[in-house]
């Protein structure tokens, strides 16, 4: 009961504390680039609507490290909840945005492909998102953890967009990009899963691992 | 308390403004510095360079460029990192003061915010720089090689230069303006998504790609320079006034007199506008030199004779007439001697597909292949090399190496050219497919590669051009087969059997007996509607 009461009086401020503009700057930024050429050119073909909902979720992965932004980091440190409990809240009701983003981005995207969209695997391309935000988390995590100060998404950024890069640069053989249709496809959601599960460990352990076991800082303060 | 501290009467003006002149070039040199050993600027560098030095390095890589086209194809590249990383890098740099809550400070210092934001602007200057230098490395590096095709267009090596120098000013704007770090990624990613659709809607004709900071060629594959619709300079001018107007617009904002700004804005928009504009005209002369060259590439080329062949190629394309000529050679040296001689005299003739190219695929009808046929066949008998070889504007892949390979071999077999669609049936059709995989380790590699992706029939296609040699799948089965036995073993073989082999009368199976194969599998009657050329 005592847990329920302090996670609730830590995860209600972190929630507020949360600076909403450029996240959802980045998602409205992300949405327009699946709608805007929607509403423009009418149907596209499948093979660039995959490529437009890659480059969404680049926009997501990069509201995720801005999201973390916590500007008062330097005067919550002390507080007596464990420092992972504002990051968990932060990104309980940033998941709780980001699917809606996505629900609505992925419908546009369907819509938009009229009736080729039968060609796009809506799980696997929810997968390759939900591995790219993981990617997202685990890079601002990392930052998170050494930056005493809170501002997350200006080095997550840069991280971030160059783990793209390199992604977009894998050769064949492990590549995770692969075209809608193409033979290499299932492969590839088999390196997506596994980059999700490895992206979410890596983000579990970066919030909460520590390098001093709580009890020998114990031992140490009290001997 | 607040004081009015008024300056000294006796300081000169002209001495004020030289030492902000000073005090602006050493923090630009400052930031400029700064800028190129940021850890983003760096690792781009990285990114940016490391695949295509690999490309480049690794065994069995792709020697054979086309100057010009892959320097247009670079520039998508450049934008992406290097750009993104010049518009991420300048600004945070814009951003530092604010990050670090410092401004307050800065607005104390002697330097107007002007001038301050000036010195950001220079500082811009040294990724592009730095741009210039990689890719007038990467350029003279390719134009070093032996095997390259094509020209430098000198506006070409600048362009990369000039649209880092875009992003980057367009950082220090957007830190000026919206004090967000999060902007200038997600600007980044902006960039990317309408490249890709800029990319895919060239295709279909528009123009409008052009002003994007990258100049795409139009067609997805490498045209010879005659043929080659680029304004490179105007597209270079369009850059340069972008930039200007985006300095202007970033001074004025942080407080140039209108009286300055006005005029100057007015001179950079007109350059943008007029370049911007003219760069989006179609070249109606290449245009037509383009339909011209896709039925009759004669006039445009240069032939030389090697051996007892002659090769004609486009004139920047002539380079690559040696490496052509090893793979005549490797294939000429597996027959029989006689056998070359039964037609006219070997040629190899270079065709592009320069006109109507189906970049989202298409099909053709029986009378399109066939008007295409007496095209060619016209075309190489007027210019005196009656059934040349055809050969496409793609070299240095495997894949393009077993291509021309099989349509060596399917002229020597049958005596006749690949023209649009050849199928090769029978006992030819496993001559040629084994010809193609023993000529040399490209070859061999290539037709593995072409066999993988063919699904039906061996697909032996170039697709720069417009004609593609097609092995039926119970033929390219026993010429597969073949390959697998030793190959002094299957050349004698080759040589013993050649007349049999080659005659219009020989089944198949007959071929399998005499060379030792496995006999194929009995033809599939649902299947045996296609027809054969041989």
């Amino acid at each position: 009961m005592r847990l329920v009461t302090v996670g609730v009086a830590a995860a209600v401020p972190a929630i507020r504390a949360v600076r909403w503009l450029p996240p959802v700057g980045g998602l409205l930024v992300g949405y327009a680039m699946v709608g805007l050429p929607a509403a423009v050119s009418g149907p596209s073909s499948p093979e660039l609507l995959v490529i437009l909902l890659r480059l969404a979720a680049v926009c997501a992965g990069l509201a995720v490290g801005f999201l973390l932004d916590d500007p008062s980091r330097p005067t919550t440190l002390t507080s007596p909840t464990p420092a992972w409990l504002p990051l968990a809240a932060r990104l309980g009701a940033g998941a709780v945005v980001l699917a809606a983003w996505w629900w609505a981005t992925l419908a546009t995207a369907l819509a938009a492909a009229g009736p080729a969209s039968v060609v796009l695997p809506r799980g696997d391309l929810t997968l390759e998102t939900a591995a790219v935000v993981a990617v997202a988390v685990a890079a601002g995590t990392l930052v998170w953890r050494r930056s005493a100060r809170g501002s997350v998404g200006l080095v997550a950024a840069p991280v971030f967009l160059a783990a793209v890069v390199v992604a977009a640069l894998l050769p064949d053989r492990v590549a995770l990009l692969a075209a809608p249709g193409a033979p290499t496809w299932d492969a590839a959601h088999d390196r997506w899963m596994v980059v999700l599960i490895g992206a979410g460990t890596g983000a579990l352990l970066a919030a909460t691992w520590s390098p001093v076991s709580p009890r020998r800082t114990t031992a140490a303060a009290s001997g | 308390m607040t004081m009015v501290v008024d300056a000294p009467r006796d300081a000169a003006p002209v001495a004020a403004a030289v030492s902000r002149r000073q005090a602006m070039l050493a923090l630009a040199r400052f930031e400029a510095v700064r800028m190129a050993r940021h850890p983003v600027t760096v690792a781009a560098l990285l990114l940016y360079l490391g695949p295509w030095v690999w490309n480049l390095a690794r065994p069995g890589a792709d020697r054979y460029p086309v100057l010009h086209a892959d320097m247009a194809m670079l520039q998508m590249a450049v934008m992406l990192v290097l750009g993104g990383a010049a518009l991420v890098v300048a600004n945070l740099a814009v951003l530092r003061e604010r990050r670090h809550r410092t401004d307050a400070v800065s607005d104390l210092l002697v330097l107007p915010p002007t001038w301050r934001t000036g010195a950001f602007l220079l500082a811009t200057l040294a990724p592009a720089a730095l741009t210039l230098a990689v890719f007038a490395g990467q350029v003279l590096t390719l134009a070093l090689l032996p095997g390259r095709a094509g020209r430098v267009d000198p506006f070409d090596v600048a362009i990369p230069a000039a649209i880092v120098a875009v992003l980057g000013v367009g950082g220090v704007l957007l830190g000026r303006v919206i004090r967000s770090p999060i902007v200038a990624p997600l600007v980044a990613v902006i960039f990317a998504a309408v490249g890709f659709v800029a990319v895919a809607s060239v295709a279909t004709g528009t123009t409008w790609g052009r002003l994007l900071p990258i100049l795409p060629d139009d067609l997805p594959i490498a045209l010879p320079w005659a043929l080659l619709a680029r304004p490179s300079g105007w597209h270079l001018a369009y850059l340069v006034g972008l930039t200007a107007v985006l300095v202007v617009v970033v001074l004025f904002h942080a407080g140039l007199r209108a009286r300055a700004a006005v005029p100057a804005l007015a001179a950079a928009l007109a350059v943008t506008v007029g370049a911007g504009s003219v760069q989006l005209g179609q070249d109606d002369e290449i245009l037509a030199a383009r339909v011209a060259a896709n039925d009759n590439p004669a006039p445009f080329q240069t032939c030389e004779t090697r051996g007892q062949v002659t090769y004609c190629a486009f004139d920047d394309f002539t380079a690559w007439v040696p490496a052509w000529s090893r793979v005549v050679d490797d294939v000429v040296r597996l027959t029989p001697p006689g056998a070359v001689a039964a037609g006219p005299p070997l040629a190899v003739r270079q065709w592009v597909w320069s006109d109507r190219y189906p970049t989202f695929g298409g099909s053709f009808g029986p009378e399109w292949f066939e008007a295409r046929s007496r095209t060619q066949r016209a075309t190489d008998t007027a210019a005196g090399t009656p059934e040349a070889i055809p050969v496409g504007t793609a070299w240095g892949d495997e894949a393009s190496a077993a291509a021309f390979a099989g349509g060596v071999a399917y002229r020597i077999v049958t005596g006749r050219a690949v023209t649009s669609s050849t199928t090769a049936c029978g006992p030819r059709g496993a001559l040629i497919v084994w010809l193609t995989g023993q000529a040399n380790a490209r070859t061999a590699a290539g037709l593995r590669q072409l066999d993988n992706q063919s699904s039906g029939a061996l697909a032996l296609v170039d697709y720069t051009i417009d004609n593609s040699l097609l092995v039926d799948d119970r033929a390219a089965g026993v010429g597969l087969a073949l390959l697998e036995r030793p190959p002094t073993e299957a050349t004698a073989l080759v040589a013993t059997h050649w007349a049999e082999l080659t005659a219009p009368g020989t089944t198949l199976e007959q071929a399998a007996q005499l060379l030792g194969v496995p006999a194929p599998p009995p033809a599939d009657p649902s299947l045996d509607s296609k027809r054969c050329d041989s």
